[in-house]
């Protein structure tokens, strides 16, 4: 390479040098700008210095607009773990003068914020949101990573009943309050736990507030991808959302399921320190924990319609793909002992549907069992005929091949039941007397298929006693 | 006295300026180029470079500027790591939230992260494309061996920056793809289980716990990884480079092909007739100054057509820096780095994927944790870091391809490796593998007989078939080398690219079931 050449070569470079420099100052210039003049909460506070400046007409408004910065604005709240900034941006909330602006500079409405000043509770507490950012789309979160996208305005109310009685906040947040009896009545507490108190076959719902967006499959959802709607659309039709899901569907409407949806959502763990704790809720919470027994009837809408409805016939559930058996019917209870309604209610069914409802598993208490026990009961005394004291002593073989016959098909080969309960189960064989066997064997149960074996019927030949006995003695086998 | 203690007292205040500058410089505005010459080797920053350079290792294509380019944006990432560590609290409770502080309101912090972030991705490019220009052009060979193994260490090292870094913004992002990274050291366990050995053997579980300080990620994890990330690699990293740039010089420079000067030659030109008069005569020893290799100056020589270091290198040098930085500023500026939501171990990502340089990687650890995940990368470290002694020919070093028949084996290699690689993916994904063919045969077996490992073993088959078919092994290492970055580069875009939720093969994004 001769020497021309390197010159030619070090001209470029030089070129080059001053070019590459130059552009890269461009670039940082462009960054300063973006970030000091630029920046959307700079313009954003910008414009609300001018409407101060225009709603000045005093001295004291001329002082605040005279203070005025235009600098980030942020509310630390440590015992939340809360930053937020949205005051930045929306740094009209407490002016009563902005009342008529448009947002962001609208005062907050309502007398919330007296009752829960910014500097002490933050914004993302009620409202979600991601409160450190300082942009509005990701503080706004619906389309960024964030767990917990801003609340839309409709389910506002369930922040209120997170912190607040569900039941003390009818006046301010009805919708809440609303979904708070809903759940209640619809006997949400059949399958669903909150703080210890409900049945199994559903998810505890504690924390179902604070479940996370990625949790949540979306697949079917036909409408908004939020956390809100996905619950509105999955109460509304739960099976279109989750494929083989359990849930019962009640065909809410929507205001249901909107009111149900502020309910649901509330339920966020109550993780706050204690003096953020309300009055009403502390109440409320004292009365769950040292209760006076409900009556029966109550205790029975809430934690047993879900499954056995008014409990006065058997019905066939299609999702659940069984039989659910009567419960008050008094063809049933005048053979059922209350030890024997007792025993099933508190330890359930292992491994069937039946939860177990003693208080370390369903959280009910023994008063309570024994309010709903008296419910079961009604009127309906024992059978006189029916004598708790009876023992079979058949012959199992033969007892074996009649189960084969004529109740293998419901409650399958070895007793671990179909459609039909379980008799190989565990509580059935310790609640269930040889008398109880016997006399529904005989008198069958109503509403389901099993009609009684006494006599004929459609499908089955009557059995004499002999072969009852049988039959009892085979089925006291099973296990 | 006093007085003129007092006046010199005075002389020395108004003389503090240049008397300062000339402690520090040692010397004025080089004029000559000796005294440019002089200027580089006395001064610590410079005297790295060689006092003179040869306009040939100045021009684009002999080394385009990569490691030049490393080194900037080594020095970027530190400047901007450093500003980073500020504000970043290495805590799984804080980590997030000071990143989002980062990302929000501390001055200049998201354009810092961004540029952090970007220019870590683009040192791990520049570091690939370095390796294959050093490989390409044949400048691993003797004396240069045992800088390429350096080489291969600071390779290492910068992927081990990027997994540790990776970890720290404690996002979803960062714990899936260390779920990932430890789920690959505690591999071995695969292949004990597969062997039906007592679980004594299980060396994956001390590995993982090794690596995450605990049985599951967190703040262990996270304090070790920082620690990694913060100190010990840069220290590691700072004199490994220090020691591979010092290398060069004392390896004889850049790589140049015949008729340029050889190292042993360097700085000496044709002998000419006439004697050159006693002013110009070396003052110095001029083999200190690098200007030759022996002590005793070299008397009735010219100096060959070198050029002085200062002013042309280090302005070339300069060039690549500022164009690392309009890169890095540009990138920052446009684009976000990312950052997912707050890691939490109860959601799953899906599909759960490592930084895209892992990726392919990950691409044959979805066949096998074990073989693809520490088996093949050692075995093609291994490889790389020893092809400088195992192809031993003597070349004309700075030559691309070593010429065109290496051109050739690069290209048929480049088809060789492509097809293999597109068939080592594609014929799983329509076809299954062992497991759908032969339900029986033993998990040991469908471990090791993995589309990856058969991948590699035809890289190495295909390498040994061209070092018989040249009779060169140069050309075997060509087509080893070519092999390996295609092979890279195509499971890489498949891991990016066509691999969906369960690590399911997708065409495109769009074809990915909603969640």
């Amino acid at each position: 390479m001769e020497k021309p050449d390197m010159e030619v070569l070090d001209r470029r470079i030089k070129w080059a040098l001053l070019m590459v420099s130059l552009l890269t100052l461009v670039f940082l210039a462009a960054a300063a700008v973006q970030e000091n003049l630029i920046a959307e909460w700079r313009i954003v506070r910008g414009r609300y210095a001018r409407i101060l400046r225009e709603k000045a007409t005093d001295d004291a408004g001329r002082e605040i607009a005279r203070q005025f910065e235009n600098r980030i604005m942020q509310n630390v709240i440590p015992a939340l773990n809360i930053t937020d900034r949205c005051i930045t941006c929306h740094p009209g909330i407490d002016d009563p003068r902005m009342a008529d602006q448009e947002q962001p500079y609208r005062t907050h409405p309502g007398d919330y914020l007296e009752k829960h000043p910014p500097e002490q509770y933050g914004c993302t507490i009620c409202h979600q949101g991601q409160g450190r950012a300082t942009v509005f789309a990701d503080a706004k979160a619906a389309d960024v990573h964030w767990d917990y996208p801003l609340l839309p305005k409709e389910f506002a109310q369930s922040s209120c009943a997170m912190c607040h009685a569900p039941d003390a906040i009818k006046e301010y947040a009805p919708l809440a309050a609303r979904g708070y009896e809903l759940f209640v009545e619809k006997g949400c507490y059949g399958c669903h736990k909150v703080a210890g108190v409900g049945g199994a076959m559903g998810l505890p719902l504690d924390t179902v507030g604070v479940k996370k967006k990625a949790a949540f499959p979306f697949a079917y959802i036909e409408g908004d991808h939020t956390i809100a709607n996905w619950h509105i659309e999955h109460l509304m039709d739960p099976q279109k959302i989750v494929a083989g899901s359990t849930m019962k569907n009640y065909n809410f409407t929507y205001d249901e399921a909107l009111a149900l949806t502020n309910y649901i959502l509330s339920l966020r763990g109550l993780d706050l320190p204690m003096n953020y704790i309300p009055k009403d809720r502390i109440e409320y919470e004292y009365h769950k924990a040292f209760r006076k027994a409900l009556p029966g009837e109550e205790l029975y809408k809430r934690y047993c319609y879900a499954c056995h409805q008014d409990g006065l016939s058997s019905h066939y559930d299609p999702i659940l793909k069984r039989y659910i058996p009567t419960v008050r019917n008094p063809a049933f209870t005048a053979i059922a002992t209350d030890d024997f309604l007792k025993r099933n209610i508190e330890k359930g069914r292992p491994g069937r549907d039946m939860p177990a409802w003693e208080e370390q598993a369903g959280g009910l208490r023994e008063d309570e069992i024994l309010n709903i026990v008296a419910y079961l009961r009604g009127d309906t005394p024992l059978s006189p005929d029916y004598d708790e004291r009876y023992r079979a002593s058949g012959n199992p073989e033969r007892g074996a091949f009649l189960y084969e016959r004529n109740c293998a098909g419901c409650h399958g080969e070895t007793g671990h039941g179909i459609q039909a309960p379980a008799l190989a189960n565990r509580v059935f064989q310790e609640s269930a007397t040889d008398a109880y066997i016997k006399a529904t064997i005989e008198r069958g149960r109503h509403g389901t298929t099993m009609t009684g074996f006494a006599q004929d019927s459609p499908s089955f030949a009557a059995l004499t006693s002999a072969e009852i006995e049988d039959l009892v003695t085979f089925v006291k086998t099973l296990q | 006295m006093a007085s003129s203690a007092l006046a010199s007292f005075w002389e020395n205040l108004k003389g503090l300026p240049h008397r300062l500058r000339d402690s520090v410089l040692r010397h004025g505005a080089p004029t000559s180029d000796r005294a440019r010459s002089q200027a580089v080797f006395s001064n610590f920053f410079l005297h790295i470079h060689a006092t003179r350079v040869h306009p040939r290792s100045l021009g684009l294509t002999a080394t385009f500027g990569l490691g030049v380019a490393l080194v900037s944006q080594f020095i970027i990432l530190t400047v901007t790591g450093v500003l980073l560590m500020v504000y970043y609290k290495p805590s799984v409770e804080l980590a997030y939230d000071s990143i989002k502080d980062l990302h929000y309101v501390v001055p200049t912090g998201r354009f810092i992260r961004n540029i952090h972030r970007w220019a870590a991705h683009l040192m791990v490019i520049t570091v690939i494309l370095h390796m294959a220009r050093v490989f390409f052009t044949a400048s691993y060979k003797s004396p240069r061996e045992f800088n390429w193994v350096l080489g291969m260490i600071l390779f290492v090292l910068t992927l081990m920056f990027s997994f540790t870094g990776y970890l720290l913004p404690w996002d979803q992002l960062a714990y899936w793809a260390i779920t990932i990274g430890a789920n690959i050291a505690a591999s071995p366990n695969e292949l004990v289980a597969a062997m039906g050995l007592p679980e004594i053997f299980n060396v994956g579980d001390l590995q993982r716990e090794l690596l995450l300080g605990a049985t599951s990620i967190g703040q262990e994890a996270l304090t070790r990884f920082y620690l990694l990330h913060v100190m010990v690699l840069p220290i590691v990293m700072t004199i490994i480079i220090c020691v591979h740039i010092w290398r060069i010089r004392k390896d004889g420079g850049l790589a140049r092909p015949e008729g340029c000067p050889t190292a042993a030659g360097k700085g000496v030109g044709a002998p000419v007739s006439e004697a050159l008069p006693p002013s110009v005569a070396p003052t110095k020893t001029y083999g200190l100054m690098a200007l030759v290799r022996d002590k005793s100056p070299y008397t009735g020589k010219v100096m060959d057509e070198t050029l002085p270091s200062w002013p042309y290198l280090l302005r070339a040098e300069l060039l690549v820096f500022m164009i690392t930085m309009l890169i890095c500023v540009a990138l920052g500026l446009l684009f976000d780095a990312p950052l997912k939501e707050l890691a939490s171990p109860d959601i799953p990502e899906n599909p759960a994927k490592a930084p895209w340089y892992f990726l392919g990687l990950q691409e044959i650890v979805s066949y096998s944790a074990f073989v693809g995940g520490i088996l093949i990368p050692t075995i093609a470290v291994l490889g790389l870091l020893l092809i400088p002694y195992l192809d031993r020919e003597s070349e004309p070093g700075g030559v691309w391809f070593s010429g065109r028949r290496g051109r050739r084996v690069a290209i048929e290699s480049l088809v060789f490796a492509i097809a293999a690689a597109a068939a080592a993916v594609g014929i799983p994904v329509r076809y299954g593998w062992l497991r759908t063919w032969f339900p029986d045969i033993p998990q040991l077996f469908i471990i090791i007989v993995n589309p990856g490992s058969l991948l590699t073993l035809a890289y190495a088959l295909w390498s040994l078939w061209i070092i018989r078919r040249f009779n060169s092994t140069r050309m075997g290492a060509i087509a080893l080398f070519v092999c390996f970055l295609a092979g890279f580069v195509i499971l890489t875009y498949v891991g990016v690219s066509l691999r969906g939720p369960n690590w399911d093969f997708y065409w495109s994004r769009a074809d990915w079931p909603v969640h």
